[in-house]
């Protein structure tokens, strides 16, 4: 994407830790994104990674299976990992927009706004607020507010003739209870300023749910539950789950697959709805 | 053919090197970037594993088709959301001996985001790219304070 022509607002402090305006660097809170040799140390110490068969977890294996736990981190979390773009219409509500344009974008933690306007259902831009008067101190919690106090009262002008007139433009707003789609937001939101960064908090939980996928496959693979041996009667037995031997696997799957369902459905459509009356 | 790359480090020469799974470089160092083409549709011999990193697939000469003085070209991307911090290197091969290891060198002020790596490599008229998937670490030593 090209910053370069865009009116790009940004709050200036760390996304993590959530408004950090300078760290020590005494304690590292932020690194790569897990990779399969650390993952490895951190996590599968101990675990034989060949199964009875012969198949191995190959690094290969680890790094696909750590790909699938990061889009899976982002499901649960409903958000994303890297920094990117986002462009979506909001709705024009009356009580929020007394509350200074209270807008809650459908991604977070924003990094940057690149745009914030009233743009038509043909795509026309009807009016730009101008980036001076847009607060940023919520973008951590995905919220953009509007407050053009400075601009209307204060000492600061607006640079353009668009600028202070646009709030006169706002105020004929005020007829208006709802708009299903109003404004339109261009912004990016992930989880690190720097790219390809990622909180430490963040690289344990994918750690983790790709170590709980790994961990109920291998634990599939173990077919006796006890066995015994005697030396003078010279016998042996062996005692295993037979048929039910996948069970637990299957069962570890079926978990996953309710919870992909229903975070992907949730990705498309509303569960519920919440909002003033 | 599906093309693809292994990574690889501590490059002495054709004969004296080792794999590794993922670049990893601290922002700032000056480093050169080795890696060798492989072709996943062809597993290297006596392994029976399958697609993915080193040790996976024959190594792959690009251009062995084409004709003097035309040459294969090898682009190594580093990806990111802001086009003004896309780094694309121009890779060169490491020696005349083994056509397959290529190098790329990323300057002290050239800081790449971890993750995926893209590759394309042109011969003639074709032109075939790949991803590696997280192929890229960087420590930033001086802020992972914060993010």
């Amino acid at each position: 994407m090209d910053f370069t022509n865009t009116g790009s607002k940004v709050d200036g402090t760390a996304v993590y830790p959530v408004h950090a305006a300078q760290t020590s660097g005494l304690l590292t809170r932020c690194e790569p994104m897990l990779d399969q040799d650390k993952f490895r140390r951190m996590f599968l110490k101990g675990i034989p990674l060949r199964m009875w068969n012969g198949d191995v977890y190959t690094p290969a294996d680890l790094t696909e299976k750590l790909n699938w736990a990061m889009n899976e981190a982002e499901l649960l979390l409903k958000l994303t990992i890297t920094r990117e773009a986002f462009q979506h219409k909001v709705p024009f509500d009356y009580a929020l927009y007394k509350a200074y344009i209270h807008i809650r974008a459908e991604k977070g933690p924003i990094i940057s706004l690149e745009q914030l306007a009233i743009v038509s259902a043909d795509n026309n831009n009807i009016f730009t607020i101008p980036p001076t008067w847009i607060e940023t101190t919520n973008f951590a919690k995905r919220l953009i507010n509007v407050v053009p106090l400075l601009a209307a009262y204060g000492v600061n002008q607006v640079a353009g003739a668009v600028g202070n007139a646009g709030i006169a433009f706002l105020t004929v707003m005020d007829g208006l209870n709802w708009v299903p789609a109003y404004w339109q937001i261009q912004y990016t939101a992930g989880l690190a300023t720097a790219e390809g960064q990622v909180p430490a908090p963040v690289n344990e939980l994918i750690g983790t749910i790709a170590a709980i996928s790994i961990l109920s496959e291998i634990a599939a693979t173990y077919r006796y539950n006890s066995q015994s041996q005697s030396q003078d009667g010279i016998s042996q037995s062996s005692t295993g789950p037979g048929p039910r031997q996948y069970e637990l696997r299957i069962e570890d799957l079926i978990v996953k697959r309710d919870m992909l369902v229903k975070k992907l459905r949730a990705i498309f459509s509303n569960n519920f709805f919440i909002d003033n009356i | 053919m599906r093309l693809s790359a292994d990574f690889i480090v501590n490059y002495a020469n054709v004969n004296q090197f080792s794999y590794q799974d993922q670049w990893k470089v601290r922002a700032g160092d000056p480093v050169t970037l080795y890696f060798q083409l492989i072709d996943l549709d062809q597993p290297a011999a006596g392994c029976s594993c399958s697609g993915g990193l080193f040790g996976t697939g024959l190594r792959y000469i690009a251009g062995t088709g084409l004709v003097a003085p035309a040459a294969p070209n090898v682009l190594v991307t580093f990806p990111s959301i802001d086009n003004s911090k896309v780094i694309q290197l121009i890779a060169t091969q490491v020696s005349p001996f083994d056509g397959s290891i290529w190098q790329v060198t990323l300057a002290p002020t050239q800081v790449p985001g971890s993750g995926n790596v893209l590759f394309q490599v042109t011969e003639g008229t074709a032109t075939r790219t790949f991803s590696i998937t997280n192929g890229m670490s960087v420590e930033l030593p001086g802020s992972n304070g914060s993010c």
